[in-house]
């Protein structure tokens, strides 16, 4: 097959399945699900044939659909461009997709809407492969957006609920914020290069066409755009809040490839990040700040959902650390083994959830073992994975991280390690109140209670086995000549990457001194909330710092005094005087003025044909008498 | 050429075979003729050409001018004919065959070099259209309509005539490239005489009458309001197509030399009748009168293209009659629709259109979003192109105009707001599906309208 061909088919496919669903779903039922899945197949084996062209060939691969505008000097391009990044974040996309894709089918089975879910899931991953496909600023900010969109219009899937509406309105503005930041950031680039492609942009980087000063605050604004999508320090309250969509959402948009958008961004054009140091240590402190307070309101949250939100926004800001440290790879292994796990997580979360008939309070749950044991073992998987359990995926993702976090600081490292800390103590606290001890729930639910169907553990399964393996991609040094595959693999896109030289036994005891920390919650946990048997208090119940961690550390409340009552009061002024008075004052005379003329203008059509065959010939008349005369 | 004859020869057979036949079944050949006309003449756009075909060199001439426009105009009669199907008591096949000669009358006025040409596509494209007009016999209104077109027509088309007259006068000439030459050295020389003057004038009136322009105008409400809807839809995308390409190529090329006479009044003109369209829109509660007097309102901004009259003018009127064309067509097909169902056309018939047929006002929503001129449909691109051609030399008109079309979005916008976010007092029951080639067309037109405005390049490129 051609290339042009396996690009339209990679694009298509999924718009295909949106527009097929969209218009005739209704009528397909059942089939709607299998078209949607189906087209994210297709992607996915034609992103395959494409990745195997890439591995073959560094050179990225062009795709020019058409010029898109053209006035002036200004040139958009409608085209796309597979290299080493976009074929790794392609096979994620629509790998994971596609599982999450088939597990939706038995999810959202019984909802009514359930045809409207895959064609906003098809377009999402549409939006998604022109975010990661497009070969210039302007074709990925439209998938931005488009995912944008996607992500909000699933959040509010469930529009009937009032506060599910209101999360997806959260997560739309705070979207729109950090987009500002990615817009301001897209016309200084503009301004500054004169072109939008990004070959053409690095270039003129590389060779020094620019103002120091425009290339701080280009990468500033994008990395505004990322705090944004990506959730992170001020930008992530919305992340949490977006739970109120369906599982299969949560795992696919707000864990697995939405949310680390701002990832692959900052990745894609590390160029300019390396020439802008100031906004590197940025990124670094602030992906740091939000691993730590994430993890640590992890640790308090009841919601089984909500545990899961937190800890991506945590994860998410380790790989921003290692973005912060230069250490590209490193940000896009965790990306891809995070996607692995965390999709794992959330969609035995969501198998969870199914057999108990929609209870997300892990007070009410426990001993879930027995009857769920697929979801228990891949649950368990993905826990191991996530927190680090050595040779599962986030073992060795994580370590790397870390060890580029102390190349660049050895202070910062223990903060680093501590959030992996606090990671590992929530999520055994999470396997263990949910699955282990009595079940605490209503005698009804344990009756009805049943393992998901094969649609929902398949995936499942496939997922834990992605957890497990995952970190085969990239095996650190000590491994010899099969280490650092993903690295390598990287090395034609990313500008000059820092190596780390320790010798075996340093990176050794960094990954033992990791385990043991994992270890040591692992037993803490096992103490409290297995021999002990302590259930989790109800958020009422919290004192001290505990209540202070329960209630997210206020910052909720925080941005609501500060922002939202602020510009309520503002607006409401602004309304009763200048709206009021002003400007409707002007609007509607304005109005007036322009039906009182409509009226006139209408009268002369009267209908009577003698009065206009004379209209006509007056106007003819003046016509030719100025012409001529004057 | 190869299309125009068999457009002519179906309407022929057309007149022979479907005599007393009800019309429904004569559709399909209808379609088949202007199908087969469509891929002929693209066929001849890409470069085929027989040999006798250049005979005609001195009256016509088929460049990749006149060919798009024609592949527009066939393409416009061809969804028309698909979205609007005959009630069951409409009776033989001289509606259509009228049509078919009507549509040959304007791919003449598309082509013509000789104003021999010009005139004869003329009063082809007219001549049946008076009769059509009247084609519903027991209607009062359209008897009404047919009449008033007919006599205010004759008198334009003896104005227009009296202008050929003069212009043969001064020239010599009825060849329009001939007379272009001419009026170069006459105006060199001397400057313009009287006759000259009052000529180029004259032809400027009876033609800005055939697309509704002001003071030429006052025939379209009437006409269009009375007129059966396809009628009505044939008017306003073919005959208004046809007028403009007719007049951009004369004033092009004939008179392109003399711009700074004629360029004065025809900009107060073309102001004018923006004003005149958008503001009595502005007014009127039928919605197909509100529509006629839109109609004349993009008369007014199509008057920008004749005022600058160069290449890229030229495309842009191509993309804007596209996107006004699609537009139009489904507008009034969906007002066709509406009266048929409860026996009104005004704008709150259209009241929560939305949830009873959700397909059909979608496409009356891109329609009217096209003819606002909201980025993303084939209008906006259109507009854009229009004005800023013209932006350089006619500031204030193109001032004007963007004033004019923000007032637009008031009354477009009053049927979309009716549409999808009134109630209606009828329950879901009533809905009565459109036929398959209605819905069809509909979703052709609408598609069509989305891909023009997302990549106008394609059309634009087409000159």
């Amino acid at each position: 097959m051609n290339q042009s061909a396996l690009f339209l088919i990679i694009l298509l496919a999924p718009l295909a399945g949106f527009v097929l669903n969209g218009l005739f779903g209704k009528k397909l039922h059942a089939l709607a699900g299998w078209i949607g899945s189906g087209a994210v197949l297709m992607s996915f084996i034609c992103s395959l044939f494409l990745f195997q062209r890439i591995a073959a060939d560094s050179t990225p691969l062009l795709f020019k659909l058409f010029q898109w505008l053209n006035v002036g000097n200004f040139q958009i391009d409608l085209s796309f461009q597979a290299d080493r990044l976009s074929s790794v974040m392609l096979l994620v996309v629509t790998g994971v997709g596609f599982l999450i894709h088939v597990y939706s089918i038995a999810y959202m089975h019984h909802d009514e809407g359930f045809y409207k879910f895959f064609a906003y899931l098809n377009l999402f991953i549409f939006s998604m492969l022109l975010l990661v496909l497009g070969s210039n600023f302007v074709v990925m900010f439209f998938g931005w957006e488009g995912v944008g969109l996607c992500s909000y219009l699933l959040i509010g899937f469930w529009f009937n609920n009032e506060a599910y509406g209101k999360a997806a309105r959260k997560a739309f503005v705070m979207n729109r914020i950090g987009d500002l930041g990615l817009l301001i950031g897209l016309f200084l680039i503009y301004f500054q290069f004169g072109t939008f492609e990004y070959s053409q942009v690095f270039e003129k980087v590389e060779t020094g066409a620019y103002r120091p000063e425009i290339l701080t605050a280009i990468c500033l604004s994008l990395f505004i755009g990322a705090t944004g999508k990506s959730a992170q320090i001020p930008l992530f309250t919305w992340l949490p809040d977006a739970m109120a969509g369906p599982t299969p959402v949560s795992a696919l948009i707000h864990a697995a490839t939405m949310v680390t958008a701002g990832i692959y961004m900052v990745v894609r054009c590390n160029v300019l990040f390396n020439y802008s140091p100031i906004t590197r240590d940025v990124i670094l402190y602030t992906g740091l700040l939000t691993s730590v307070v994430a993890a640590l309101i992890g640790l308090k949250q009841n919601d089984i959902k909500k545990v899961l939100a937190y800890s991506t926004v945590s994860q998410l800001g380790l790989m921003f650390v290692a973005l912060g440290c230069g250490a590209y790879s490193a940000a896009l292994f965790h990306v891809v083994t995070h996607a692995f796990f965390k999709a794992l997580l959330f969609l035995g979360s969501g198998s969870v959830i199914h057999a108990l008939h929609g209870e997300q309070d892990i007070r009410n749950m426990g001993g879930l073992k027995k009857q769920l044991p697929i979801t228990y073992w891949t649950f368990l998987i993905g826990t191991l994975a996530i927190t680090g359990f050595p040779l599962f995926s986030g073992f060795f993702s994580k370590d790397e991280i870390l060890l580029s976090l102390y190349d660049r600081s050895h202070w910062l490292y223990p903060i680093g390690l501590g959030s992996a800390f606090i990671t590992a103590f929530y999520m055994f606290r999470l396997l263990f109140v949910t699955f282990h001890g009595k079940f605490r729930g209503a005698e009804e639910q344990q009756a009805h209670m049943h393992e998901s169907p094969a649609l929902m553990s398949v995936p499942l399964i496939i997922l834990a086995v992605l957890s497990i393996l995952g970190g085969l991609i990239n095996l650190p040094h000590y491994t010899g000549n099969i280490a650092q595959g993903l690295h390598h693999w990287l090395s034609p896109v990313l500008a000059d990457q820092p190596e780390h030289h320790h010798g075996f036994s340093t990176e050794m005891m960094f990954a033992a001194l990791a385990v043991a920390g994992m270890l040591l919650a692992l037993f803490l946990t096992r103490k409290k909330y297995l021999s002990d048997a302590v259930v989790p208090e109800a958020d009422a119940e919290m004192t001290g710092m505990g209540k202070l961690i329960g209630q997210k550390f206020l910052i909720d409340e925080a941005y609501d005094a500060g922002f939202v009552q602020t510009t309520e009061h503002l607006s409401d002024g602004l309304h009763t005087w200048s709206d009021k008075k002003i400007i409707d004052g002007l609007v509607q005379q304005s109005g007036k003025l322009t039906g009182l003329m409509g009226g006139l203008v209408s009268k002369v059509q009267s209908g009577n044909i003698e009065w206009y065959l004379l209209l006509m010939v007056l106007a003819m008349a003046a016509i030719l008498g100025v012409n001529l005369f004057i | 050429m190869k299309a125009l004859i068999l457009i002519f020869s179906g309407a022929i057979v057309l007149l022979f075979a479907g005599l007393g036949k009800n019309e429904r079944k004569l559709l399909p050949l209808v379609w088949l003729t202007l199908f087969l006309a469509l891929a002929m003449n693209g066929l001849e756009y890409f470069g085929w050409e027989l040999p006798w075909e250049q005979q005609w060199s001195s009256m016509l001439q088929f460049n990749k001018f006149s060919l798009a426009f024609n592949f527009l105009l066939i393409l416009l009669a061809l969804l028309g004919s698909m979205l609007f199907v005959p009630r069951l008591e409409d009776k033989g096949a001289d509606v259509f065959a009228l049509m078919l000669f009507s549509l040959c009358g304007g791919m003449l006025m598309t082509s013509f070099t000789s104003f021999f040409m010009l005139f004869l596509g003329l009063e082809i494209m007219s001549i049946p259209l008076y009769v059509l007009a009247g084609s519903r016999k027991e209607d009062l209104r359209s008897n009404e309509a047919a009449l008033k077109y007919y006599l205010m027509g004759s008198f334009a088309t003896g104005i227009l005539l009296f202008g050929v007259a003069m212009v043969y006068g001064t020239t010599g000439s009825f060849d329009i490239y001939e007379i272009g030459l001419r009026y170069t050295g006459a105006t060199m020389l001397t400057g313009m005489s009287p006759m000259a003057k009052i000529g180029i004038l004259m032809v400027m009136f009876g033609l800005l009458f055939k697309i509704a322009a002001a003071p030429f105008h006052f025939w379209a409400p009437d006409v269009y309001t009375g007129s059966p809807g396809r009628v009505t839809a044939f008017m306003a995308t073919v005959v208004k197509t046809a007028g403009v390409v007719a007049m951009f190529r004369l004033f092009a090329i004939s008179f392109g030399i003399a711009d700074n006479f004629w360029g004065p009044t025809l900009a107060i003109l073309a102001a004018l009748t923006m004003f005149v369209g958008n503001l009595s829109a502005l007014r009127q509660d039928s919605f197909k009168r509100m529509l006629a007097y839109s109609s004349v309102a993009h008369a007014g901004y199509l008057l920008l293209a004749i005022l600058v009259h160069n290449q890229n003018s030229g495309k842009a009127l191509l993309l804007y009659m596209t996107g006004y064309g699609l537009a139009a067509l489904s507008a009034f097909a969906l007002i066709h629709k509406v009266s048929r169902e409860q026996g009104r056309e005004d704008v709150s018939a259209f009241d929560g259109w939305a949830k009873r047929y959700p397909v059909e006002s979608f496409a009356l929503l891109i329609s009217l979003l096209s003819m606002t001129g909201i980025p993303g449909t084939a209008g906006f691109a259109g507009k854009y192109f229009l004005f800023s051609s013209a932006f350089e030399g006619y500031t204030w008109l193109i001032i004007f105009a963007l004033v004019l079309s923000a007032v637009s979005v008031a009354y477009y916008f009053r049927v979309i707001i009716a549409m999808y976010f009134r109630d209606s007092g009828n329950d879901a029951s009533s809905v009565e599906g459109s036929a398959m080639s209605v819905r069809l067309a509909l979703i052709i037109c609408t598609a069509l309208n989305i891909a023009a405005g997302i990549a106008p390049w394609f059309i634009l490129e087409r000159i």
